[in-house]
């Protein structure tokens, strides 16, 4: 089952340069904190603000592009995590080459009464996201990925983790 | 009139912490620095090296994007120049149909390395940039830039 989740914050790691991006589900609370690059976060950090910088960043050329050419983006899915790597899919929505020609519709129909097709692209969660938030469709996560986060998570956690962050404990 | 230009460098700026790509056009008489940030120099950097990441970069997604719904990259086009932000766009074919898209030449130069798309600039952003880039430099320079000339 697929388990929809909201970009919750984006925060940066103090032992890492990187970014740690927050997502959440709404239901259950469960949160999945997904590490990413800076000019990722940045990115994510941009869209969620609602922020439009007067030119064109590396993710609005992406979402530009696609809302030229009328391709759309039915959500992004993050299937699975492999030694702290996850992994995401683009599910786009491609309309037909044959029945391009508006011209003979005498109606206007909606794009997804259209003969299209779907067709998915493989993409790091992080570039999935910063889309998605363009774009306004869902994020998906697999619930297979979402358990398995925990322990994997804090794996990378720990292996960050300096003997300073320990010190409040100390006395 | 459009002058095809090639990738001829990346380089460091101190002097504005940023990098700078060199187009040359094919008979290396006309030079276009274009500043760009850091990732972006990096997404042309790999590009320029034919590095392959484990995981596509933004750059690389947007071309695995245009590959999967068969869209092409005909050429990008350096249109502009104002205030010293360079104006491109990016010329694509799909679904038998061209599209023109407005980007930063940073994106559009590191897209069409990835896609082997030909780069060109406008006669006019050459001309124009050859006086304004220059203004740019000379604020930048410091008095011991000059040092070599004092004897």
């Amino acid at each position: 089952m697929n388990i929809p989740l909201k970009v919750h914050s984006v925060i940066s790691d103090p032992n890492t340069e990187a970014q740690i991006v927050i997502l959440k589900d709404p239901q259950n609370m469960e949160l999945l904190p997904i590490w990413v690059g800076v000019a990722e976060g940045n990115a994510i950090r941009l869209a969620m603000e609602g922020v439009s910088p007067p030119r064109p960043l590396t993710h609005d050329l992406l979402n530009d592009l696609l809302k030229s050419l009328k391709v759309l983006m039915d959500k992004v899915l993050i299937h699975d995590i492999n030694d702290s790597t996850y992994f995401a899919t683009l599910y786009l929505i491609r309309k037909k080459t044959k029945y391009l020609d508006d011209s003979v519709q005498s109606t206007p129909k909606k794009p997804y009464e259209e003969p299209h097709e779907e067709l998915t692209v493989d993409a790091r969660p992080s570039d999935a996201i910063a889309l998605a938030l363009r774009m306004g469709v869902p994020i998906y996560v697999t619930e297979e990925v979402l358990h398995k986060k925990g322990s994997e998570n804090l794996d990378a956690w720990l292996e960050k983790l300096k003997p300073k962050d320990f010190g409040p404990y100390d006395a | 009139m459009l002058v095809q230009m090639k990738v001829r460098g990346l380089i460091f700026d101190p002097y504005n912490n940023a990098y700078i790509v060199i187009l040359r056009d094919e008979e290396n008489t006309e030079v276009l620095p274009i500043w760009v940030g850091k990732p972006e120099a990096n997404a042309i950097g790999l590009a320029l090296e034919g590095i392959f990441t484990p995981r596509p970069m933004t750059h690389d997604l947007i071309k695995n994007v245009l590959d999967t719904i068969d869209a092409k990259v005909i050429s990008i086009v350096v249109t502009d120049l104002d205030d010293n932000t360079y104006f491109s766009k990016t010329h694509l074919m799909y679904q038998d149909s061209e599209f023109t898209i407005d980007s930063r030449p940073s994106d559009a130069i590191a897209l069409s390395l990835r896609v082997e798309a030909p780069i060109f600039a406008t006669e006019g952003v050459i001309k124009k940039q050859s006086s304004q880039e220059l203004d740019r430099w000379l604020e930048n320079l410091k008095p011991e830039d000059f040092g070599k000339y004092d004897t």
